[in-house]
């Protein structure tokens, strides 16, 4: 059974890549003509900062694609691409290739997303289980109408809103970028400390909102458990409330919860990556602000088609998880 | 670039456009996408819904592989994409639809799953059986049934769509001749970019904003062990009260009976006559709105309703246990059985070495007739009468001077009820414990327990050996009760007792059976019975005997 679960979400997952993969491909050229040559074009005859190497790269373009082969033999070399992640040269910054450029940016949002979001769903996860529970302090109902109206913020408008107040008005905080300008990027604890101050407004408008989130979807979850049988059975055994509260009903209502996580991952990523392009956080959002500016497609498709990879990944991490969590998962049939 | 003023409310952007008027026009734009997509979104979502949740089968696995699919993969990255390739000109109806693209996915899987539910309703099968087609009991049927949860997803799906079109155009992915909310905002956050290439922000660090570790948890203090000594279980005068807005509803009143050791008590009375509630009063796991009004519960001579919250825990399965109803899921469907001993033995503090603590799981599930393995499997692996077992050996775990089993058979054939109800007399008297058997089934009191008690309307209206109460019952009800019971000689015949159950917010004056007793006269009607010993060992509260 193990297996058979394994081998259906690491299909799924193949399956994900795949269809991302061939939109990567197909929609570009919906429009008719080939819009990767089209764009090459067009900034040959701007004349702009790309046309040093342009022959070069029209070469290189062309010999890789074979443009003159059918559309299905291009695609097949395209998928061959793909899959050894070679994206070629990014347009707007040749020579630099698409790889180069994704390599530099992921680490940023790999930490501001992943430190984000962990909080956020356990701190929210916490939050909201307390908040459900009875013996909770008194005043942590208070906490409930913030979360709701934090919960329906778009990430970016709040985002904006803190930038506004705590680096226009009051001036705590760096308004932009990963680093203060002029900074040399060094394992300092200066520059770390640098580091820190600019990721502070940019992951709390992810941590405030999400958290919110996460706190109510466990407080109704938390609701719903502790009218269940086998937690007024856990009381007539006599357990403490510790043990009725962590292992009857954390236990069991974080069950949903890990799978609304795997379902919003990619929610948040979206949300995330607006929050990158407001603050000038030079991660994985902020490059494809930028290559849709300069129209810059193998870019683009380089970093959608990673980021599509990266989700696939979580997501799988999150399904394999998951029947450790569940031990009846493995034998429900979906 | 310009701050507030009374001309310019929200100011002007760097080229000296009005912000207000910039809102002004855009919102009409910005809704116009939302609705478009939302009610596209919607519209394909609730089809595809009903199709697949009406039709089942393959379809339905096609379409719901599709949406799981497409909820999996990032919607902003795919809009994008698709909004990339088309970028050239894009207007807002266009715009509206490349969101609607995606927005579809959403419904089709909630509204799935609604019409999922509603299908296996009543009025659906009877409009099945009826010769209804398919179309026709969606259109007739299910339609108008969910219409307020489709208005509900419209909602959502608009504001959903509205979001998903500024996502795009704050990236400039919008109709960039069309000033939407988003595309105004692209604009100010790209002349803002521009800026900022000349400013200069030296970062400051805060610490103090830096999280810090988690909170720390309190561990309650340990209580010492009250020394209680033997004698056996007596309530009196144990009233239950709900609170609600018509005033108190007593599901309990003035509930007086001994235990005495070695014995088995039965609880009779029909659904809502306050017997469940009696059983969880005595361990005092009532829930607000109820609450214990009045009475006492001494076992072994300490009356429990004295203890401290933490000393009535330890009391709870070490010297009264719950086996709880059969019907129930009362155990813990993530964890494995002898977990689910072991943190019993633990939370009571029983002094234990791993090993030790596994031999005695083992035991204590040979003891109700279970196989050893069993410990290592999980709820859902085992049957309903092997589940009742494993929450017998949970109670007789710590070898309780009273077990309350709470229907304990509901729920399971009669087959697997025997054998359980056998399992339970031979650890009672292994243990020499005292029983509190709840139920409303006669025949199996009859059989099990050795005194019987009658309960209506919250109050305890018989107490008797069961032998008499089944030869000499002394309250008309009781009669009834027995008189209901279907019995061999006369085959075909079924008598119900006449009436209905009276509402406990709603008593009767007097006698609370007297509108359903044949022998009721006036002092019924006015004066409330007491409980009485009308014979040795009989007590009923009853002014006829």
């Amino acid at each position: 059974m193990r297996a058979d679960y394994l081998a259906r979400r690491v299909g799924v997952f193949v399956l994900i890549v795949w269809l991302a993969a061939t939109l990567n491909f197909f929609l570009p050229r919906l429009s008719g003509q080939d819009p990767v040559r089209a764009t090459l074009l067009q900034q040959a005859s701007l004349g702009g900062h790309v046309q040093m190497g342009l022959e070069a790269m029209v070469k290189e373009y062309e010999g890789r694609f074979g443009l003159d082969k059918p559309l299905w033999r291009q695609y097949v070399t395209y998928l061959g691409d793909v899959s050894r992640f070679n994206f070629n040269y990014s347009i707007s910054n040749y020579p630099r290739t698409v790889n180069e450029i994704i390599a530099e940016a992921i680490p940023w949002t790999v930490v501001l997303l992943g430190t984000t979001t962990i909080l956020s769903f356990t701190i929210g996860t916490l939050l909201g289980a307390l908040l459900a529970w009875p013996g909770a302090p008194r005043w942590m109902r208070l906490l409930m109408p913030p979360l709701w109206a934090l919960h329906a913020i778009p990430f970016f408008l709040l985002g904006l809103i803190l930038m506004y107040v705590f680096a226009f008005r009051f001036q705590l905080l760096p308004m932009f970028g990963g680093y203060s300008p002029g900074a040399f990027p060094a394992l300092t604890l200066r520059f770390v400390g640098d580091v820190l101050a600019h990721a502070i407004l940019p992951a709390l408008s992810i941590v405030l909102v999400a958290t919110g989130g996460w706190a109510l979807g466990m407080r109704g979850m938390m609701v719903t458990t502790m009218g269940e049988d086998y937690v007024t059975f856990a009381e007539a055994k006599g357990l403490t409330r510790l043990t009725i509260f962590l292992r009857y009903c954390v236990r069991n209502a974080i069950l949903p919860q890990t799978t609304a996580l795997a379902l919003a991952l990619g929610n948040i990523l979206s949300g995330a990556v607006l929050v990158e392009v407001i603050f000038g956080f030079p991660g994985v959002g902020t490059i494809l602000f930028h290559a849709i500016r300069e129209n810059d497609h193998f870019l683009i498709q380089g970093i959608v088609f990673t980021v599509i990879v990266a989700l696939g990944v979580a997501t799988l991490i999150l399904d394999v998880v998951y029947p450790l969590l569940d031990p009846r998962i493995s034998y429900r049939r979906t | 670039m310009r701050a507030p003023s009374a001309a310019h409310p929200f100011g002007t952007d760097r080229q000296g456009r009005d912000l207000f008027a910039a809102m002004v026009a855009g919102t009409p734009l910005t809704l116009r996408i939302g609705f478009i997509a939302g009610f596209l979104g919607v519209g394909i979502g609730a089809m595809l819904g009903f199709v697949s949740a009406y039709y089942r089968g393959t379809l339905d696995a096609v379409i719901r592989g599709v949406v799981d699919i497409g909820l999996t993969v990032p919607g902003l990255l795919v809009l994008i994409i698709i909004a990339v390739s088309l970028r050239r000109g894009l207007t807002v109806d266009q715009m509206a639809i490349i969101v609607a693209s995606l927005a579809w996915l959403n419904p089709a899987r909630t509204i799935r799953a609604q019409v999922l539910s509603m299908r296996e309703r009543g009025y659906v099968e009877v409009a099945r059986l009826s010769g209804m087609s398919g179309p026709e009991i969606i259109v007739k049927e299910l339609m108008p049934n969910l219409l307020p949860y489709l208005a509900a997803t419209l909602v959502n799906s608009v504001s959903a769509a509205i979001l998903a079109s500024i996502g795009l155009e704050v990236l400039g992915l919008g109709p960039i001749d069309s000033p939407t909310l988003g595309m105004t905002l692209y604009w100010v956050n790209f002349n803002a970019a521009l800026s900022r290439a000349d400013r200069d922000h030296p970062g400051r660090l805060s610490r103090s904003l830096l999280p810090h570790g988690g909170p720390g948890r309190d561990r309650q203090p340990q209580a010492a062990e009250s020394d209680l000594t033997t004698d056996v279980l007596s309530v009196r005068d144990l009233c239950v009260h709900y609170d609600t807005p018509l005033g108190a509803v007593k599901a309990a009143d003035h509930v007086t009976f001994g235990l005495r050791a070695g014995e088995r008590l039965g609880i009779a009375g029909e659904s809502g006559s306050g017997k469940s509630t009696m059983a969880l009063a005595i361990l005092r796991m009532i829930k607000p709105p109820g609450r214990i009004a009045a009475g006492e519960v001494k076992l072994d001579g300490v009356d429990l309703m004295t203890l401290s919250d933490e000393e009535m825990r330890r009391v709870r399965l070490d010297r009264i246990a719950l086996i709880p109803q059969g019907s129930m899921n009362a155990l813990n469907p993530v964890i494995r059985i002898k977990e689910q001993i072991a943190d019993a033995l633990r939370d009571h503090r029983v002094r234990m070495s791993a090993r030790e603590t596994e031999t005695r799981v083992r035991e204590l599930l040979e003891s109700v007739g279970l196989r050893a393995e069993v410990a290592d499997m999980f709820p859902h692996e085992l049957s309903g009468g092997m589940k009742q077992r494993a929450c017998i050996a949970i109670a007789i775990s710590l070898s309780p001077r009273v077990i309350i089993a709470d229907e304990p058979t509901s729920a399971l054939d009669v087959v697997v009820q025997k054998q359980v109800m056998e399992t339970l007399a031979r650890v009672q008297e292994n243990l020499g414990a005292s029983v509190i058997l709840v139920g409303h089934d006669m025949g199996l009191m009859a059989q099990f327990v050795d005194r019987l008690g009658v309960m209506y309307a919250g109050k305890l209206i018989e107490v008797s050996p069961v032998r008499e109460i089944f030869t000499r019952p002394l309250h008309p009800y009781t009669r009834m009760l027995i008189a209901s019971l279907p019995s061999l000689e006369q085959k075909g015949t079924f008598r119900g007792i006449p009436g209905l159950i009276p509402l406990l917010r709603d008593l009767p004056p007097g006698c609370a059976f007297h509108p359903r007793c044949p022998q009721a006269f006036d002092r019924c009607l006015t004066e409330e019975p007491a409980l009485l010993e009308k014979h040795p060992g009989g007590w009923a509260a009853c002014h006829l005997t």
